[in-house]
């Protein structure tokens, strides 16, 4: 048999989201300008989505070329728009995406990602949303299930639940390795090594039965079994983050 | 159609030859047509157990590589009706066994035969692979202490990936656990572990416990079975476990140390 060359799998990002109010040139090119100067971490060299939903409806479709490029200008990489359908034809002459509409939820505001250093919040949020460039993050409508695996995990196998939770409900043999993206939780005596959060979520959490483990690790930051082997042993714990030290909690 | 039963372990020198024997010749012993196949290539050892190594002309390389019919190959068993031994080659490596080969042995076999007992041999490579990879059933021979339990623990984890029941994700293969060499006064004075520790670290049935016993290591020197030594606890402790493969609800026996006698206790002797 040859081998597959590639595979179609469903994924999901967090994507920025530019939400057009309404466009002139000039006003869009200064206000921009502002945002890439105040956060430029999280703005240089982002994929953004430009979203058309929330445009005035007041006259024509804006420039779309001219909107790309001063996007590009200050350093943003638009990847397609979200629009209704009458921007449809407008959209498909610069060779865009075109991303369905969803639902009325709109994400959480960038503030809570912008750094915390000018503390102008409201100030600046009332002046975007009155004046034009406003960008929401889009939130994850959709979200992966969770992996669950039923049977033990034994000595030599590893599993690894991406983008979600892990959810085990018999027990992990010393040598085994359960890894996840998300939460980890064992509904069994767990005694091999348990990583949550491999991609760097400091909220990840391990929850478990019976902690026998050889070793827990949320987001990188690890403890042997030698660190724990005492009032926890063989309880119900949790296991989270505070700061970079690993914290194990009774149940 | 058999039912293919595999006994493995992972770990070496736990009893999976004398079990296989026991158990093959068991199944035999209860009027079931069983054959033994010796997996273990370039260190044959099931026909010295079963003493039938002076007849052996054939063995399974020769079988797989079309140098011998099946019948050719397989021995028949002087003591017990229904059964017959597949052995090993001697001179071979283990890279002579192969899927389509194996496969082929066992799908003749199938047809004639009500049980078939492989004998893996120890580790997790190709032998013990192929041992495993056509099995229904499986047999963990586990000694109680804890290095056996791990790689108990590793065979069953490979039972549920690399077997052909989980390739093709039918029912998973069954699996039993079988304690041997089980010293229950040496499980009291803590040196060894018990039988609920065991079963709690690998979590699958029960099949038997077999006492430790010199009688297992004097029936292997003398090519016999230890099943067929009705005197000896790892004899009944066999039969049991055979009885409870067939589906019958038996007690288990040999789990708790012997009570001394008051004359035992006064004079010191075991």
């Amino acid at each position: 048999m040859t081998e597959l060359c590639f595979q179609l799998k469903g994924s999901v990002a967090t994507i920025l989201l530019l939400e057009l109010h309404h466009y002139t040139a000039d006003a869009f090119a200064g206000q921009l300008q502002q945002k890439v100067e105040k956060a430029p971490q999280l703005l240089l060299q982002s994929p953004i989505v430009i979203s058309l939903d929330k445009l005035r409806d007041d006259g024509d479709a804006p420039d779309l070329e001219a909107l790309l490029g001063q996007c590009r200008q200050f350093g943003l990489q638009p990847i397609g728009f979200r629009a209704c359908l009458r921007f449809d034809e407008a959209i498909r002459a610069t060779g865009m995406a075109i991303l369905p509409q969803t639902s009325g939820r709109s994400g959480a505001v960038l503030r809570e990602l912008m750094p915390a250093g000018e503390d102008d919040n409201a100030a600046t949020a009332q002046a975007s949303a009155s004046s034009g460039v406003a960008v929401p993050v889009v939130s994850r409508f959709t979200r992966l299930p969770s992996k669950i695996v039923t049977q033990p995990v034994r000595s030599g196998q590893q599993v690894y639940a991406r983008d979600c939770d892990l959810i085990v409900m018999s027990h992990i043999s010393e040598g085994a390795e359960i890894l996840a993206d998300g939460n980890i939780h064992v509904y069994g005596g767990l005694r091999g090594r348990a990583l949550a959060g491999v991609q760097g979520d400091v909220g990840a959490r391990i929850f478990c039965h019976s902690l026998e483990a050889e070793l827990l690790a949320v987001a990188g930051n690890f403890m042997l079994s030698e660190d724990f082997r005492g009032k926890v042993w063989k309880k119900p714990v949790q296991v989270c983050l505070k700061g970079e030290k690993l914290c194990i909690e009774p149940l | 159609m058999a039912k293919i039963i595999v006994v493995t372990s992972g770990k070496g020198g736990v009893g999976k030859t004398t079990t296989s024997a026991a158990i093959g010749t068991g199944l035999a012993l209860r009027g079931h047509k069983t054959a033994i196949l010796d997996f273990d290539v370039g260190l044959r050892n099931l026909d010295l157990v079963m003493g039938c190594e002076r007849r052996v002309v054939y063995d399974f390389v020769n079988v797989i590589n079309g140098e011998a019919s099946l019948k050719q190959a397989l021995i028949k068993d002087k003591r017990t009706e229904n059964l017959f031994i597949l052995p090993a080659s001697q001179t071979r490596d283990k890279e002579a066994l192969t899927v389509e080969g194996v496969g082929k042995i066992l799908d003749e076999l199938a047809n004639d035969f009500d049980f078939i007992v492989c004998d893996s041999p120890a580790g997790i490579e190709k032998g013990a692979l192929m041992a495993l990879y056509f099995a229904d059933e499986a047999v963990v021979v586990t000694n109680p202490e804890v290095s056996s339990v791990r790689d108990s623990d590793r065979i069953l984890g490979i039972l549920h990936s690399k077997s052909q029941r989980a390739e093709q994700g039918r029912e998973p293969v069954r699996e039993h656990l079988l304690l041997t060499r089980y010293d229950p006064q040496r499980v009291n004075i803590g040196e060894m572990l018990s039988v609920a520790d065991v079963e709690d670290i690998l979590a699958i049935p029960l099949l038997g416990v077999i006492p430790e016993s010199e009688a297992v290591l004097k029936a292997s020197n003398q090519g016999q079975p230890v099943i067929l030594d009705g005197q000896a606890k790892a004899g009944q402790a066999y039969m049991d476990a055979v009885a409870r493969l067939l589906g019958e609800k038996v007690e288990h026996r040999f789990l708790e140390a012997k009570k001394k006698g008051f004359f035992s206790r006064v004079m010191g002797v075991r």
